[in-house]
């Protein structure tokens, strides 16, 4: 399993790679720091053109606030895309506030969380996100 | 019309009949009777033919006397309060009219007949009314008197008959005073009717004419045929350029013509209407039209009133464009406070996530791991302490640091410039300044701090391997001064252009910092009547960061 973490603040990558690296069957977790990197792993370009270093993922795990292309963008132009549209994208984000959960369904995300202020609770989150997303669900690739 | 006749019972029962040739009142034989009586009634025709009003009165009065052969005969109406006074409207004697006068009915025969009867002394009337003066001016011996009343049975006045000599109690005397008194009595309400309806007209005029409103009238054909003085005040129209003669629809601007023209057309079809409309000369007007007519489908003349509701158009306009403002406002504050919350929970996660690994560790012994936990705590406590430090110092953005004073804006940017210079280890930074910077008006801490904060952006977002070069000058625009910091950095993609101003925005996590500079400039920018706005084409393009500020002698957009 494949996981793509789009997360500008370091220490917030770092604490989320040390819980997925303790779910079972994950291979490896790519860490891109804004919208822009990510979307060239997705397409394999730039420094990922080499399709052995980035595999498709699993999982997308997104932040909203990021520089140059900030997490709505780059969810817009996953979904929008139908090549990555079945791709399942939860987006972790400090902000509880409605109006960004809204936009983040409105552009078709398929889980919202809250990044909890409490270590526990966040190695929880990490885990139930990982056991739900990477073993429960069943994806699927784009149809050609 | 009642006289209230008392002839059946004349108060004076003792007229002697044996000197009946020193009285007056005996028209003798039957014959002669039917002769006087065609005589008075001539008379009367004669008297009231083509005359109205107090000419009238002064013929009635003429031809009474001499019909009936009285020395003396007079007309007078009540007035005073209470009507305890009499005022002649015609005085016959002697054979030539005499001048009206006033007097108090107390003492004198016609205060009975003032309370509507009919009264005859036929003589010893100056004994009977001793303190009447009147009544012995005119050597008075007989009075009869008959009171004026109207279709109401109530008095109005008298008409009266005096003479020397004693009167007879002559049937053809009472029915020549009753004709003459009917005559007179008619005339005297036509008259107070007559000017009942003047004093309300006056009235009615005397309303429309003070009037705060324009009170108009149009035929139905939308043509003026009055307007009161407000309503000329309105229309902008002067007696030198009545509205008279023009149309109601020349007074409407241009683009409410076809509006206005519609409403008319429904007034004088019997409709009420209620409508606001732009007149020609810039004012907003509201217009109630009522048309009046014998009919709905028979509209003869159209009446308006006109109000001016241009300033309460203006205090509605102004009114809707400060909520307006307030909620963008309200709107920002909003966003503000959403953004702070949530930037300020980055570091917050951070903490408490390592705090968790740490005690973990802790308990594992691993050295390497704990400090490495300890090392992303510290600099998620240094980095929460920096957005602290900065967000008080936005809040700070809005106030005043020093008074409004000449700023002289060369020796200022050198000064920053070298400022920077010194505190930056790369020997590869240039700062071009411009010897033609203004002296601008304004708060010299702010400008200092803006000036500052866009210098540093501009070497803090140089681009690796090439020496960094930043250029500061100013060109004047209209308002005042449009200054520019221009460098040859990693440039901003035209879509993040407004981006780059918000809180917390940073394009690039790789620097160092808050993201809190700019929204600084634009904060102290704003609270000074300035704007500040950035010019770039794009990745490497470099980028010129604009901002405007008030000239020296430009008084205006200074404020703090």
């Amino acid at each position: 399993m494949v996981v793509l973490l789009a997360e500008d603040d370091p220490a917030h990558a770092v604490l989320i790679e040390r819980e997925l690296q303790r779910v079972s069957a994950l291979e490896c977790v790519h860490h891109v720091r804004n919208g822009e990197d990510a979307l060239h792993y997705l397409n394999q370009q730039g420094a990922y053109g080499d399709p052995e270093l980035a595999p498709r993922p699993h999982l997308i795990l997104l932040d909203l606030n990021m520089p140059r292309m900030g997490g709505l963008e780059l969810l817009g132009r996953v979904k929008g895309d139908s090549r990555f549209r079945s791709i399942p994208v939860v987006v972790l984000s400090t902000s509880a506030e409605e109006s960004d959960v809204a936009r983040c369904y409105d552009l078709h995300a398929n889980s919202y969380l809250v990044k909890p202020v409490n270590a526990t609770q966040l190695s929880l989150l990490v885990h139930r996100l990982a056991s739900y997303w990477l073993h429960l669900n069943q994806t699927c690739l784009p149809t050609p | 019309m009642g006289t209230n006749s008392q002839f059946d019972s004349p108060q004076d029962h003792n007229v002697s009949h044996s000197d009946s040739s020193r009285c007056i009142g005996d028209t003798g034989d039957p014959p002669s009777k039917v002769e006087f009586t065609n005589r008075v009634l001539r008379e009367v025709i004669e008297a009231s033919a083509r005359s109205t009003g107090e000419d009238l009165f002064r013929s009635l009065v003429k031809h009474l006397a001499r019909s009936l052969g009285f020395r003396h005969a007079m007309i007078g109406r009540l007035v005073g309060e209470g009507d305890r006074r009499i005022r002649t409207l015609a005085i016959w004697g002697d054979g030539k009219p005499v001048e009206n006068l006033e007097y108090d009915l107390r003492g004198t025969p016609c205060e009975q007949v003032s309370r509507g009867e009919t009264c005859y002394h036929l003589r010893d009337v100056q004994r009977k009314f001793p303190e009447d003066e009147l009544l012995v001016q005119m050597e008075a011996e007989c009075y009869i008197g008959v009171a004026l009343r109207d279709t109401m049975s109530r008095a109005l006045g008298v008409l009266a008959v005096l003479d020397d000599r004693p009167a007879q109690n002559a049937p053809e005397i009472r029915a020549a005073l009753t004709v003459f008194a009917e005559r007179a009595a008619t005339e005297l309400e036509r008259m107070a009717a007559d000017e009942a309806t003047l004093a309300s007209e006056r009235k009615y005029r005397a309303l429309v004419e003070t009037s705060p409103y324009g009170i108009i009238r149009i035929d139905s054909a939308g043509g003026f045929l009055s307007v009161n003085s407000a309503g000329m005040t309105i229309f902008g129209r002067t007696d030198e350029h009545p509205v008279i003669g023009t149309r109601f629809l020349e007074t409407v601007a241009e683009e409410d013509r076809r509006k206005v023209g519609e409403e008319l057309r429904s007034a004088s079809q019997g409709a009420a209407r209620e409508f606001e409309y732009l007149a020609i000369n810039g004012k907003a007007l509201q217009a109630s039209l009522v048309p009046l007519g014998d009919s709905e489908a028979h509209v003869e003349t159209i009446i308006g009133i006109v109000m001016d509701v241009s300033e309460r158009r203006k205090v509605e306009a102004e009114r809707e464009a400060l909520i307006a403002e307030l909620e963008a406002k309200n709107a920002e504050l909003q966003q503000f406070t959403d953004s702070v919350s949530h930037d300020l929970k980055g570091p917050l996660v951070t903490i408490s996530g390592f705090l968790g690994h740490l005690a973990k560790d802790v308990s594992e012994g691993d050295q390497e791991r704990i400090r490495d936990d300890i090392r992303w705590i510290s600099d998620a406590t240094q980095r929460m302490k920096q957005m602290l430090d900065e967000l008080l110092e936005l809040s700070r953005a809005g106030s005043v640091i020093s008074s409004r004073e000449p700023v002289d804006l060369g020796p200022l940017v050198h000064d920053l410039a070298n400022m920077v210079k010194s505190g930056d280890d790369s020997e590869s930074l240039e700062v071009v300044v411009a010897d033609d910077l203004p002296v601008v008006l304004g708060d010299r801490g702010r400008l200092r701090q803006v000036v500052q904060n866009l210098l540093l952006n501009a070497v803090k977002f140089r681009r690796v391997n090439l020496p960094c070069r930043v250029e500061v000058g100013a060109r004047s625009n209209s308002g005042g001064w449009e200054v520019w910091v221009r460098d040859n950095g990693v440039g901003i993609a035209p879509e993040h252009h407004e981006r780059v101003f918000r809180l917390f925005e940073k394009l690039d996590s790789d620097r160092s910092g808050t993201g809190m500079g700019l929204a600084i400039v634009k904060r102290i920018l704003e609270t000074h009547g300035g704007r500040v706005w950035v010019e770039s084409e794009g990745r490497d393009q470099g980028s010129t960061f604009w901002f405007t500020w008030p000239s020296a002698n430009q008084e205006k957009g200074a404020g703090s």
